[in-house]
């Protein structure tokens, strides 16, 4: 019998409780559960509490996008509020493409949202198929969080265009920091995301994450007002 | 082998799938499925190496040991005789369940579940890393005598290859091709570089058909040819389109080396992609072809190879146009003014509104008020009208019919006549001068 000293208890396999005594005990549940409740009724806080607590949640998680460490807080606490935030000022920031052009100006608001949107919910349904672990929103709060570093790269590129011509060192600038944005957020969703996927799979997930931040990262460096 | 009961949704935890390693013949590989009952079992005692039996024996205790886990039998060899090793992993029960011996041994049908679960789409991408780029290099180096299907796929065909290559190709002809663009016309003041996004979507929709309609044809063809035997020498639908899929992995390099603006490297790529990719599919479907009549064999293997060289040309010609063809956007030197006596239009809208000689002269006069570039060109369009102030809705003014343009190209249409009433005649609308009663030149319908 050697697997008896692995089974749990082992060691009480020889206690033997006689049937006089009488098993007695007392099963009530704690009284102060009722005041916990209280405390987390939200309903009688001022609305700029509420606002605020989901603000700071969405800024916390943004620190976290921005010093990629293997951390849980943006899988474990998802929320879409920030890639909603991101995508709109995205799209806003595209808007005023050359307007004369027609079609062939920028995209449109409702085209960057399409984009944003759809290429998430492709690329979650790519790497649950391959056999990963995230659920659906994680993966998609973990995609539209990771585009925050091309959204301040969109950012800095309106700004030097307002302030500078549309010249060869400018667009050479625009290049580079067009670029590093696309690594930092390639970097970023492979931090969160690549755990969760079986070993020898890895790279057929993260390439359509590259492939999604390209595409992102071609449309704002192609933007000129 | 029993397909029924292969494809019967067993929920039964306790599934024990064998894997196949590559190079095993199908009739050394045994089945079991404890909820199937013994007609498996029995077939399976068929096979000549009796250590298998044994061995599901092992399985069984453990299995019942540790109901909630699967064995996973590795047979390395047939031969050697009982040097199998098992691998005891915790799977749960949506993932890999059932996959694995549908998917290795029944080339092609891997229906699992309804068509309405995940796990039946989960069948299609279960690929590695290695095996997709296993599956790319092969695409791009054919080797005539090696069959891609048979030689690549293995009866694991997958989704993942041809979905993500159908998109970055999309992606970067779209990309290439405004790359190009924005190259020829470098040196033109007048172009003023569009990202050109709608071009992205003709891209996708275009590759995305050719990827995914072709294969349907072309296997509704095969199976309607060789009739209620498919199994034998044909290939499932999800191999044909897997095919065509890794095929159009070389026209992606292909693509990007096409932004260099040389016309023979271009017209150069362009052959030998289709020569690298039309040989894979060829030596992919010539055997399957090769049993029919010699006419429907020729015809079949000459419309794939058609129907590639369409894509391929058709990418190249709409979005990698040259010098030439990009010329209408020449730049003009200097508004010019006064030329045939047209009050300034610019020599290439003047050429364009020539060609559509067909159209009467209100259509062209429509057409250059939709000019932009007017504006532009021509700021001081209004000056001399009514004392030299500059009010744009003067343009609408009697005083200001010297200088629109329009009613010049209308004028000119006319010959400078107008009728009576001091309208114009405009041959759009089918009138024409004609004399009235009165002797005068008027304006009437055409008879």
């Amino acid at each position: 019998m050697a697997d008896d000293a692995n089974k749990p208890f082992a060691g009480l396999a020889d206690v033997s409780i006689s049937e006089d005594i009488a098993v007695e005990g007392d099963i009530s549940v704690p009284v102060g559960s009722s005041r916990v409740d209280e405390d987390m009724s939200t309903l009688d806080e001022p609305v700029k509490e509420t606002v605020l607590r989901d603000l700071r949640a969405v800024g916390k998680k943004f620190v976290h996008v921005l010093y990629p460490k293997k951390s849980s807080a943006l899988l474990r606490d998802w929320d879409l509020w920030g890639p909603l935030l991101l995508c709109v000022t995205l799209a806003l920031l595209l808007q005023g493409g050359a307007v004369d052009q027609g079609e062939q100006g920028g995209p449109q608001f409702a085209e960057v949202f399409v984009i944003v949107w759809l290429g998430s919910v492709v690329i979650t349904l790519n790497s649950q198929l391959l056999g990963g672990t995230l659920s659906f929103f994680q993966s998609l709060c973990v995609l539209g969080y990771c585009i925050l570093p091309l959204t301040s790269s969109l950012l800095l590129c309106r700004i030097l265009l307002l302030v500078a011509n549309n010249n060869a060192v400018t667009f050479s600038v625009r290049l580079l920091v067009v670029c590093a944005s696309f690594g930092w957020s390639t970097f970023a969703s492979t931090a969160f995301l690549a755990d969760s996927q079986p070993p020898n799979r890895r790279a057929l997930v993260v390439y359509p994450v590259f492939l999604f931040y390209f595409v992102i990262g071609w449309i704002i460096l192609t933007f000129s007002p | 082998m029993t397909i029924d009961c292969l494809l019967q949704t067993c929920s039964d935890p306790r599934s024990v799938t064998p894997a196949v390693t590559p190079g095993l013949q199908l009739s050394s590989v045994s089945l079991h499925r404890p909820g199937c009952g013994d007609s498996a079992l029995g077939e399976t005692m068929a096979s000549p190496n009796d250590l298998q039996f044994q061995e599901f024996e092992e399985a069984a205790q453990l299995l019942s040991s540790d109901p909630g886990a699967s064995t996973l039998s590795t047979l390395l060899s047939p031969t050697a005789g009982g040097s199998s090793e098992e691998v005891k992993l915790d799977l749960s029960d949506e993932e890999e369940a059932a996959q694995h011996e549908a998917a290795e041994l029944l080339g092609g049908q891997k229906s699992t579940g309804g068509f309405w679960t995940f796990q039946f789409y989960q069948s299609f991408f279960n690929v590695d890393t290695s095996q997709v780029l296993d599956r790319v290099k092969g695409s791009v180096m054919p080797i005539p005598g090696r069959n891609f299907i048979k030689h690549h796929l293995r009866s694991n065909p997958d989704l993942y290859g041809p979905f993500w290559i159908s998109v970055t190709l999309a992606v970067s002809v779209a990309i290439s091709g405004n790359l190009s663009t924005f190259l020829v016309q470098m040196g033109n003041p007048a172009y003023h570089y569009t990202p050109q996004f709608h071009r992205v979507t003709v891209a996708s929709v275009v590759i995305f058909l050719y990827a995914w309609l072709v294969p349907v044809a072309l296997w509704g063809f095969l199976s309607w040819r060789q009739g209620v035997e498919r199994q034998v020498g044909g290939y499932s639908f999800l191999e044909t389109v897997c095919v065509y899929g890794y095929s159009l992995f070389i026209y992606i390099p292909t693509s990007i080396l096409w932004v260099i603006p040389l016309e023979w490297l271009r017209w150069t790529l362009l052959a030998v992609a289709m020569v690298v990719s039309g040989s894979v599919l060829v030596l992919t479907f010539w055997p399957v072809v090769r049993e029919d009549t010699k006419a429907m064999a020729l015809t079949a293997v000459v419309t794939i190879v058609a129907l590639h060289a369409l894509l391929a040309v058709g990418c190249k010609m709409y979005f990698f146009q040259n010098a030439a063809q990009l010329s209408p956007l020449q730049p003009t030197t200097a508004p010019v003014q006064s030329l045939t006596g047209s009050g300034g239009v610019a020599p290439d809208e003047e050429r364009a509104l020539e060609g559509g000689d067909s159209r009467g002269g209100a259509q062209r006069g429509v057409d250059m008020l939709h000019r932009p570039s007017l504006k532009k060109k021509f700021p001081d369009l209004n000056r001399g009208v009514g004392g030299g102030h500059e009010v744009e809705s003067d343009m609408w003014s009697p005083e200001a019919a010297a200088v629109r343009p329009w009613e010049q190209f209308m004028r000119e249409e006319s010959a400078g006549e107008r009728g009576a009433g001091g309208g114009l005649c405009v041959g759009r609308m089918k009138m024409d001068f004609k004399e009235n009663e009165k002797g005068q030149r008027v304006c009437a319908k055409r008879s």
